[in-house]
């Protein structure tokens, strides 16, 4: 059974990074929420839900489904996202070969292009990014685009200011400070005061994981209500069924230029996991065929998450940030191979939806004209 | 999915603080991020509750653990944020009015709807400068000092908004007057009182001995009188554990939330539902 799950936030919700809390010692890192949550927080969810609703209850481990595998398998499940949606319009993370800035409700922006080759840190005939036009006080866009914004930049192009989320239109922070109780004197206990920033979701914004191969005879409710992430805050799940999975954007045409080569682009739609960081850096996702000529890639992020079965977090591991993007040239015989990674997911965690890709196009052309330092 | 809608009145001043701050109130309330409206944190609210079942049963009473969790387990009851419904402010025009808006009557639909209890309102168009209420007497109604022109609201929808609201509060008197002191302002008219329109007390700590001023410090409070709601769920298939809660809040219903006990804050008396 193929099925779209929405998660809509009752009030704040608590994903909490990397940062370690510390009990009576001082020191002012806190601990942040992150959003969206990765997919192993809401694997988790989701997993328990369909648990649940099959008469499973914690503690009672015999009564497990078999079909939802175990800590570090998904049984029959196959997930993709989770992506956002606002109102009735899916967001992505914006590739990061966008670069800008927000000037008073207006976006200046403009596109990274593989520069010319030099020698540096990771070797000779590199080929690192450079603007194709300046942008004064830019940075690498850290913004949501809609389904539309995504096709224009896949296809070669910039997304129009209608098609542009910032953070802020989409969720806001909300610094919350708690405290243990002396339960003897009902007053505050010394050393116990924490802080955590919790994340609010704007109105109309949701999650979205699409979940395949649940069993079909299985009987799931239309709506419930799930606890999600940290402080186990509460959201109201939606649980749609449908004929295809495949809410990401269109790909664009893959032209075959004058030398005989295919010049286009792999985004990561959802954050990548590898079991080779360091060389999926260089030279991209081990599936792809061509040669990767440059990239632009975010700071790593940590995913652990919290293993329910064993009563312990996971260990944390690098993963690369959506909308991280490397440049390829690959002769046109590898068309159709490219044109298959087109919404697949790959990776040692494919079946959790990660490491999902997206491909677009590059020009030389643009490369070797326009702005140069 | 069993879940219920717990209401809260507060009887005394209220202040769910949220530390410090550095602006001109040292110890704000705490506040929604995104639309800037007073709130009960889950977490305090569910400390408030634990601490509540504690006393009335005892602290080995397997409610505690059920309802509540402990170090190695999560709880059975899922509580949510006590967000706010009803402000009370005070009137030039009059007594005091019990002032909500558009926005925060739909996140109570949706809400209810949640629970398996929909409710439709109906349309509520209330424009800036205009006040919504039941019964019209003259053109203008003073809310602090902000003149609104009235309206009529439509007696259907004030039946329905009733209605819902009216079994959140316990007291039968308090419920009998909440058709004539509703009032529905404007969404934008309504962030301006939930910001700026709550009390804020000047504190002041005195050395004991030659009486002079060691600590002066300004704290934000919710008013009594204000209402807010928040949502029980339980989150297994079995509801025993949040029936045996929602039992206990009947019987013993005052609960005392966020901080200053000691000089009568917190105060709230809960009314479930049904």
């Amino acid at each position: 059974m193929k099925t779209v799950w929405t998660f809509r936030a009752l009030d704040t919700l608590f994903f909490r990074d990397g940062t370690p809390f510390h009990q009576g010692e001082g020191g002012f890192v806190q601990p942040k929420g992150t959003f969206p949550p990765t997919i192993m927080t809401l694997q988790g969810a989701i997993r328990t839900a369909l648990a649940r609703w099959r008469g499973w209850e914690p503690g009672r481990e015999t009564d497990w489904p078999a079909k939802l595998g175990g800590p570090e398998d998904l049984g029959s499940l196959q997930l993709y996202g989770p992506y956002l949606q606002l109102g009735e319009r899916m967001l992505y993370h914006a590739p990061l070969l966008l670069f800008g800035k927000k000037k008073e409700q207006t976006w200046e922006i403009t596109r990274l292009v593989p520069g010319d080759p030099v020698c540096c840190d990771l070797g000779r005939d590199i080929r690192l990014p450079r603007l194709v036009c300046p942008v004064e006080g830019g940075d690498p866009l850290d913004a949501w685009l809609t389904c539309e914004g995504l096709e224009e930049v896949l296809a070669d192009g910039k997304p129009k200011e209608h098609q542009i989320y910032s953070h802020d239109e989409l969720w806001k922070e909300e610094r919350r400070v708690g405290l243990e109780r002396e339960r003897d004197k009902r007053t505050a206990k010394d050393h116990h005061l924490y802080g955590i920033t919790m994340i609010r979701p704007m109105k109309n914004v949701r999650l979205v994981v699409c979940v395949d191969g649940i069993p079909d005879d299985w009987k799931l409710p239309e709506r419930a209500v799930l606890s999600l992430g940290g402080e186990g805050r509460a959201v109201e799940a939606t649980i749609t069924k449908v004929q295809m999975i495949n809410p990401w954007p269109k790909r664009p045409e893959l032209m075959e230029d004058g030398d005989g080569l295919i010049r286009f682009t792999v985004t990561l739609l959802t954050p990548g996991w590898y079991e080779d960081p360091e060389a999926v850096i260089r030279s991209g996702p081990p599936e792809v065929p061509g040669r990767c000529v440059s990239a632009c890639l975010g700071k790593m992020m940590q995913i652990g998450g919290w293993d329910m079965r064993n009563g312990c977090p996971r260990p944390l591991w690098p993963v690369l940030p959506p909308g991280s993007t490397w440049f390829y040239k690959a002769p046109a015989s590898e068309r159709h191979r490219i044109e298959e990674l087109h919404g697949k997911v790959t990776g040692p965690r494919s079946r959790y939806g990660m490491g999902q890709l997206l491909i677009g196009t590059w020009s030389e052309k643009e490369a070797s004209e326009g702005w140069k330092r | 999915m069993e879940a219920l809608i717990m209401g809260l009145l507060a009887e005394t001043s209220l202040h769910p603080g949220s530390g410090q701050s550095t602006g001109a109130i040292d110890l704000p309330v705490s506040r929604e991020a995104a639309t800037g409206y007073p709130v009960v944190v889950g977490s305090s609210l569910k400390g408030a509750l634990r601490d509540k079942v504690e006393r009335e049963r005892g602290r080995q009473d397997p409610l505690v653990y059920e309802a509540f969790g402990k170090q190695a387990n999560a709880g059975m009851v899922l509580v949510t944020d006590a967000r706010l419904l009803l402000l009370p402010i005070r009137s030039l025009s009059g007594h005091f009015r019990w002032v909500t808006c558009p926005y925060i009557l739909e996140r109570l639909e949706r809400d209810l709807a949640l629970i398996g209890r929909p409710n439709d309102f109906g349309s509520i168009e209330v424009g800036k400068g205009e006040a919504a209420l039941a019964q019209i007497d003259g053109s203008e109604l003073f809310l602090e000092e902000i003149s609104f022109k009235v309206k009529q609201i439509d007696q259907g929808i004030l039946d329905r908004i009733v209605d819902a609201v009216a079994p959140l509060i316990h007291h039968k008197r308090a419920r009998r007057r909440l058709g004539r002191q509703l009032v529905i302002i404007n969404d934008d008219d309504f962030s301006h009182f939930a910001k700026f329109g709550l009390a804020v007390q000047a504190r002041n700590q005195l050395d004991n001995n030659t009486k002079e001023s060691q600590n002066l410090w300004y704290e934000e409070t919710l008013p009594p009188d204000t209402v807010l709601y928040g949502l029980l769920i339980s989150r297994t298939n079995d509801g025993n554990v949040l029936r045996a809660l929602r039992d206990l809040l009947m019987k013993q219903p005052y609960l005392q939330v966020g901080g200053n006990e000691t000089i009568g804050q917190g105060w709230c008396i809960t009314s479930i539902g049904e």
